[in-house]
């Protein structure tokens, strides 16, 4: 009985948890001395509560962290951000120029066609895993499937 | 009045005359090269073509990455695109170095005159022409890295109104590092140099004659570039 108390209270407790699709993910290839690389995205959000993104880990680099480049009167600025916000029933996408998962300190930097594996970890202690592709540029929108 | 007199009062007035003549013709000169600019200007599609005052670069003399002098005579002969950054950088240089590159596949397919692409360190401290060379040549192989004392680095770029800051987080605070601030040990592979990403266009004489400010579309360099040869 408490079995099914326990199933039932996860059932119900499951559409709390972020329903979040990783879309259009790349690392951009970097030359082979390059100390930081960046991680690029779509995050879908398709739940009804807001969602952010608190963390991303890559094994394989000394840090990673999340930041957005802003043109403040022309300076090109980074900015470390402390969470990227991912609106209910929308979307957070993670492009050159803007906001982007920054990978610091390669142990080897990543080559054309590698896959890496990314863990994002959400305020809901949600997390999901995607493997990113390293290529020089996104796909361009009319060859996706 | 003696024909001697005469013959001087009328050299004398030819003189004022071709004076005048002269003047005039300066004038109408300066006007028209003036409307020659207006037009050309308003053709542009992104370009800002510079002032007469600030188009002679100051002497400068840095490293290349193959550690040879890199001075005002290099950017003579040929058009030269220059930008600024550094290879510590996470988004924008790579952003622009790949689309400066795809830009010279486009003038090479339509079978243009390239320019020359140099990229200028703004952190002498990481960067060396070594380091240069393997970052920057990645890009492109005929791309050109460009290092140099902070210094002399500085007064290039002022020339150029570049505006950058060195910066770095101790968790999320940010510290800005003031000139003639040292940066901490422990920060010297994670400072960031925020800069601007525009991208400064030489002619021929080695004069500073285009700024594609930020942010840039491939086709809009590749549309203005002729029009700023061709004029």
């Amino acid at each position: 009985m408490t079995r099914f108390i326990i199933a039932l209270l996860s059932l119900w407790a499951l559409p709390l948890y972020a329903d979040i699709s990783v879309d259009k993910a790349w690392i951009r290839a970097a030359p082979p001395n390059a100390p930081a690389m960046a991680a690029f995205m779509t995050l879908q959000n398709n739940g009804e509560q807001d969602v952010k993104l608190l963390s991303a880990h890559v094994a394989g680099f000394g840090r990673v962290e999340l930041h957005r480049t802003m043109d403040v009167d022309g300076m090109m600025k980074m900015v470390k951000q402390d969470f990227m916000p991912v609106p209910a029933n929308g979307a957070l996408e993670l492009k050159p120029g803007s906001w982007h998962i920054m990978l610091i300190q390669p142990e080897k930097v990543p080559q054309v066609n590698e896959k890496i594996e990314l863990t994002l970890t959400f305020d809901d202690d949600s997390s999901t895993k995607v493997s990113v592709t390293v290529k020089e540029a996104p796909i361009p929108q009319h060859m996706q499937p | 009045m003696n024909p001697h007199k005469r013959r001087v009062l009328w050299a004398a007035a030819v003189v004022v005359a071709l004076g005048f003549a002269g003047l005039y013709y300066q004038q109408t000169a300066v006007v028209a090269r003036k409307q020659a600019q207006q037009q050309l200007q308003s053709q542009l599609h992104t370009a800002l073509l510079v002032d007469a005052s600030k188009q002679s670069l100051p002497p400068f003399a840095l490293r290349d990455h193959h550690d040879q002098v890199f001075d005002n005579q290099r950017l003579v002969g040929r058009w030269s695109l220059l930008f600024f950054g550094y290879t510590h950088c996470p988004d924008v240089c790579p952003t622009e170095l790949y689309q400066l590159s795809r830009l010279l596949d486009a003038m090479a397919e339509k079978k243009r005159a390239l320019p020359q692409v140099f990229f200028i360190s703004l952190d002498s401290l990481r960067d060396t022409p070594v380091s240069m060379q393997q970052y920057t040549r990645y890009f492109h192989p005929d791309f050109i890295g460009v290092t140099g004392e902070q210094s002399a680095v500085d007064a290039l770029a002022a020339h150029f109104q570049v505006a950058y800051e060195t910066v770095y987080y101790q968790g999320s605070n940010l510290i800005k590092v003031n000139k003639g601030e040292k940066i901490p040990p422990e920060q010297a592979n994670s400072y960031l140099i925020n800069h601007s990403a525009s991208i400064y266009l030489i002619n021929p004489q080695g004069q500073w004659r285009a700024v594609f400010p930020s942010p840039h579309q491939e086709a809009d360099l590749l549309a203005d570039l002729p029009l700023l040869a061709h004029e």
